[in-house]
């Protein structure tokens, strides 16, 4: 079953390395406890993310896919290893200085809750500039608005949205700073089939046009297979990656991977 | 039922935040509840102590609830009962008995060369009695002999130290009959106890022929005192007397409840104490109420989404309701096992306090009463299932989808039905200050209450709705352009009345209560010095330096030059019995002289003719008509102080009773129903030109003669109305208590609202907040809060405090606001709200903001 047309397969090229990453991490490991009961949850991850690259982590249930992203974005800190933002070593910050590189420069979209419900959409999108007390450009948020769909329905609320515009408006809110890096962390798992569809293009098209770097969490092969890549994850490493892999191919993979 | 016992016991160890603040509220209900019930009950059983009686192994008395056929909370202070002194000889002859005393005491207080009482403690009751009684404590003589003459004493020890006096010595005894000069024949001590136990007695012993005219007993006595041989069955000779006595108002005491009839120990205490604590049960019960009902609902408030998941999974409306029943019955049993325990330390906390206070006797202790139990938890279950009830029928009408949708905002401000009900509330509100500026006085106390209650309940009802003027008078100091925080905070404030309301419904609620306790005391002092001020219109005002003065201090300072009349004031208690139903009522009395009456007092004529006021006739005041079928121009049947009836015809009706009696009748009509009159307030009018000081000194001579008075101008007299009326301990005790259990209600609400957020914290940490943001976003949240709570506390006060003025005078004039005590409540306020959001805050931001967000609630 070929769900789109612009898929190569797994023909596999390499991305343009002329340009540094986006986003580095080296060497990760995280433990969580101590001695006997210590748990492993990355043991070691070495990956580079080019800009403008739209990278899907899979793997399956506790192989380390949520500590990865916790420790990529700075919500989490690695026990060895770096984390390197673009020329920030993100690994080394303190709060609240880690809390503002954050805010600059990191992206958030999550599957459910991703919006504050006493606001409305066009409050939600501009409030971290405004909690980084940053200058708002107008003629970017209305391209923003624009390339989400959200331009009519800027003035209500969430709960007057549906759930495919609720994840638009966090679209719109994530890409708002120019970020350097956006986590998506499971963004169409409360979706249904034809709105998730519609958001996973949105998000494509968004990395295409805007050169966006976008990490996305997913275990779904159909959301993954519009990634550029697909990292496996298992036992807190890096088990595996395709290039521009079909829906077919990764469920395949990871059919293989929880044997 | 077994399966759904333990899905509820799942479900609320998931929502441990949730619980614990309804588990919080509903033991703090229980704590309360049974400590006040407990205090109560324990009332009843008198001090539990006694001293003056302890060598008696048996007390014979007149139980008065039981001759009254009342509750013992009910019964007036002042009433006393005797028993006929021929039953001594019988119970005299019982096997076992080696003594029976017939015990009468009797005012007596020896005054020094200056005529000022010798005083031993504050607590001292200094009462004369028979040298036969001193076998009741028993008492023996250290030094000299027994009095046999008519001018012979003995003074105890402390007597003795406190006055320099040893034995030989003259001293001056003010009794009920003119003062009279005495020798000190004897020096008496406690046989076997330490001297302490000497300072509540303040003991004269008299020769027998002596006491037996003083006390004008008509072979009756206050008590018998039975002293048993060591070898005696006690319990038999008990029931030997019972059979004797053949007479259920009539009890045997032993042990601690023979403090019931210690007179040493103030009783009247326990009674008052046992009074003001029935009245704060039953308020206590409104809080708590008020409390556990706003809890449930807002604990099933945040339940939303997770009611919603079981209606989409199947749950019936039904099934909803009783999972939250069962879950609310878990909650009362919980909360009942820490509020008993809670409440079983309180009261013994509170009992040690008034103890302290003096406001209940030495060695008064909590007894643990299976009944107050019983109560509590009843009331608990019953508050918790009534308030989870109706909480839960609206949560079970909630459609699944809807309660499921995403970032869920409230649905509408109100329900019609709320509204109707919040404003029905807030006009019961209105009614009672219109009620109170019509009503009696005495009415105006209750009023105030009734005031407070219904616009609290009023606010809390339409909060959703009254915060919505304030948050848009208040949004344009936060929301500015550059505060991210300040605009979340009023969208938040804006967006979510209904929780906002749910979270300042306690602040009103608590500075409603502590803003109307200090209006309430220092409105009601300043009306009572206005009317008192108004209505005294003697010369001079003479007052008793202890329990009262003599008839004879009336008669001696009408001897005196310039002086033109003398009206000597006889307080008392008169009963009136409804012939419908049997029961009775309590009205206290003023036994005056109607000439003189006319020029030392100016009462506010309402009905009747007052000018016409004369023996065998009373004046009623007009709470005493609006609450009783009495009307002027009846000629009713009041039983006095001695249970004896009078008949008297109603001649006219006066308001404002505020600091005098409700009933005022001729002197000579009360006196001889006065076991021991005692004059509690004379006044005296000069012929004109006379100077008052002149007479004062005149006077102020009269009490070297032994009598224990004090002379006072206008203006002195107003001024000690004031300090009695500021005497407010029980005011405070209930209207704070409250207040008290309100501000643990907003430290409850606060930290469940705050704790149920931490999605949101977490959202706002992900998309950029500092910590700092997000407190400072709460903070201004709070901060609205506070404003609306205080606002509306000071507000519903105020009004409340207005409705004492207009009850009391008729007219605003004695709403007097202490600025100090309400502004340092409403800080208070503001301190607690802060600290309650902002502490839990910081607990909620420690939770990793990742899993937070993660799909689970």
């Amino acid at each position: 079953m070929r769900l789109r047309t612009r898929s190569a397969g797994s023909t596999r090229t390499t991305p343009p390395d002329t340009l540094p990453p986006a986003l580095a991490v080296t060497d990760l490991t995280r433990t969580y406890g101590r001695g006997r009961q210590a748990v492993h949850a990355l043991r070691g991850v070495t990956e580079q993310f080019p800009v403008g690259s739209f990278t899907a982590v899979m793997g399956p249930s506790g192989s380390g896919k949520s500590t990865l992203i916790q420790c990529a974005a700075g919500l989490d800190k690695p026990s060895t290893g770096q984390v390197l933002l673009g020329d920030v070593q993100l690994s080394r910050l303190k709060e609240p200085k880690l809390t503002r590189t954050r805010r600059e420069h990191i992206g958030f979209i999550f599957q459910a809750f991703n919006l504050l419900p006493a606001l409305d959409a066009r409050q939600n999108i501009v409030l971290p500039l405004k909690l980084a007390g940053g200058h708002l450009d107008q003629a970017w948020l209305r391209e923003i608005v624009q390339r989400v769909g959200m331009s009519e329905h800027l003035r209500q609320r969430p709960a007057e949205l549906s759930g495919g515009q609720q994840q638009r408006v966090a679209i719109a809110r994530a890409l708002l700073a120019r970020p350097r890096v956006v986590f998506a962390d499971e963004p169409t798992g409360a979706l249904d089939t034809q709105t998730a569809r519609d958001i996973l293009l949105l998000l494509r098209v968004t990395v295409d046009a805007l050169q966006q770097t976008m990490i996305m969490v997913t275990h779904d092969p159909v959301a993954a297979s519009y990634a550029d890549r697909v990292l496996f994850l298992a036992d807190g490493v890096v088990v595996d990656s395709m290039l521009h892999p079909s829906a077919d191919e990764i469920a395949a993979r990871l059919t293989r991977l929880e044997r | 039922m077994g399966l759904h016992l333990r899905f509820v016991i799942q479900s609320m160890l998931h929502r441990r935040a949730n619980v614990l603040g309804a588990l919080v509220a509903q033991a703090m209900a229980v704590t309360i509840m049974f400590a006040t019930i407990l205090v109560l009950l324990s009332t009843f059983n008198g001090p539990g102590v006694t001293h003056r009686l302890t060598a008696a192994d048996l007390v014979v008395r007149v139980d008065p609830a039981e001759r009254l056929g009342v509750a013992a909370d009910s019964v007036p202070i002042g009433l006393q009962f005797r028993l006929p002194a021929t039953l001594a000889d019988d119970i005299a002859q019982i096997d076992g008995v080696a003594n029976v005393v017939r015990d009468v005491t009797f005012f007596a207080q020896l005054t020094d060369d200056s005529g000022q009482p010798v005083v031993v403690s504050d607590d001292a009751r200094p009462r004369g009695q028979a040298w036969a009684s001193a076998a009741l404590t028993p008492f023996v003589l250290q030094e000299g002999a027994a009095p046999v003459s008519d001018t012979e004493v003995v003074i105890d020890r402390a007597l003795a130290d406190a006055g320099g006096y040893s034995v030989g010595d003259d001293v001056l005894v003010a009794t009920s009959a003119a003062p009279q000069r005495y020798r000190i024949s004897g020096i008496a001590t406690l046989a076997n106890a330490t001297t302490d136990a000497l300072e509540g007695l303040a003991a004269t012993f008299f020769a027998p022929q002596t006491a037996d005219a003083l006390t004008d007993a008509n072979g009756e006595v206050d008590l018998l005192g039975v002293v048993l041989h060591p070898d005696a069955d006690r319990d038999g000779v008990r029931r030997a007397i019972d059979r004797i006595v053949n007479d259920d108002t009539i009890d045997v005491l032993h042990g601690g409840a023979r403090g019931k009839a210690d007179i040493s120990i103030r009783v009247d205490d326990l009674t008052e104490l046992g009074l003001v604590l029935g009245v704060m049960s039953g308020f206590v019960g409104f809080v708590a109420i008020f409390v556990l009902a706003g809890t449930f609902s807002f604990s099933i408030q945040q339940r939303q989404r997770e009611i919603g998941l079981q209606r989409a999974v199947g749950f019936t409306p039904w099934q909803i309701r009783r999972i939250v029943i069962v879950e609310a019955a878990i909650i009362a049993v919980l909360g009942s096992i820490a509020g008993v325990v809670g409440g079983w330390l309180l009261a013994r906390a509170f009992v040690w306090e008034a103890i302290r206070e003096g406001r209940a006797p030495e060695g008064f202790s909590v007894a643990f009463h299976l009944l107050a139990l019983w109560i509590v938890i009843g009331a608990s279950f019953g508050i918790a299932l009534l308030a989870a009830g109706s909480a839960s029928g609206r949560a079970a009408k909630v459609r699944p989808i809807e309660a499921l949708r995403e970032s869920s905002t409230q649905r509408r401000l109100l329900g019609w039905r709320r509204l109707l009900l919040g404003l029905l509330f807030m006009l019961a509100g209105a009614a009672a200050v219109i009620v109170s500026s019509v009503a009696p006085a005495v009415i105006a106390v209750v009023m105030s209450l009734a005031t407070t209650s219904a616009l609290t309940i009023g606010c809390a009802l339409l909060g959703p709705l009254l915060a919505v003027p304030f948050v848009r008078l208040l949004s344009p100091l936060f929301a500015t352009r550059a505060s991210a925080t300040g605009e979340l905070a009023v969208s938040n404030t804006r967006r979510f009345s209904a929780r906002v309301a749910s979270v300042a419904s306690p602040v009103l609620l608590a500075l409603g209560f502590a803003t109307l306790m200090f209006c309430f005391v220092e409105t009601s002092r300043v009306a009572a010095v206005k009317i008192s001020d108004q209505r005294m219109t003697a010369d001079l005002y003479i007052v008793p330096t202890s329990d009262g003065l003599p008839l004879a201090a009336a008669d001696a300072i009408a001897a005196l030059d310039g002086v033109q009349a003398v009206d000597a004031q006889f307080a008392s208690v008169a009963l009136f019995s409804d012939a419908d139903d049997g029961s009775f009522y309590e009205v206290a009395v003023i036994g005056v002289d109607p000439q003189v009456m006319a020029d030392t007092m100016a009462l506010r004529h309402e009905a009747g003719d007052l000018t016409r006021f004369g023996p065998g006739t009373a004046l009623l005041s007009d709470f005493i008509t609006l609450d009783l079928p009495i009307d002027v121009g009846d000629t009713v049947e009041f039983q006095m102080e001695d249970m004896q009836p009078v008949e008297l015809r109603i001649i006219g009706e006066f308001s404002n009773s505020l600091g005098t009696a409700d009933m005022l009748i001729a002197r000579d009509d009360l006196l001889p129903h006065l076991r021991d009159p005692l004059a509690s307030l004379l006044l005296v009018n000069l012929h004109d030109g006379v100077d008052p000081h002149l007479v004062t000194e005149r006077i102020a001579q009269l009490g070297q003669a032994g009598y224990p008075l004090q002379v006072l101008t206008h203006e002195a007299y107003i001024a000690g109305v004031d300090a009695n009326a500021a005497d407010s301990w029980a005011t405070f005790l209930i209207i704070g208590g409250a207040a008290l259990f309100g501000a643990l209600a907003v430290v409850n609400t606060l930290a469940m609202s705050t704790l149920d957020r931490t999605r949101e914290f977490a959202l706002l940490r992900l998309i950029g907040a500092t910590p700092g943001q997000v407190l400072a976003m709460l903070a201004k949240e709070a901060a609205m809060v506070s404003v609306i709570g205080v606002a509306l506390g000071w507000g519903i006060g105020m009004l409340s405090a207005l409705s004492v003025s207009l009850g009391f005078m008729g007219d605003t004039s004695a709403l007097t606001v202490p600025v100090l005590p309400v502004l340092a409540v409403g800080l208070l306020a503001v301190a607690i709200v802060f600290t309650a959001t902002l502490i839990p805050g910081t607990i909620a931001l420690r939770r990793a903001p990742i899993t937070e967000i993660g799909s689970r609630e």
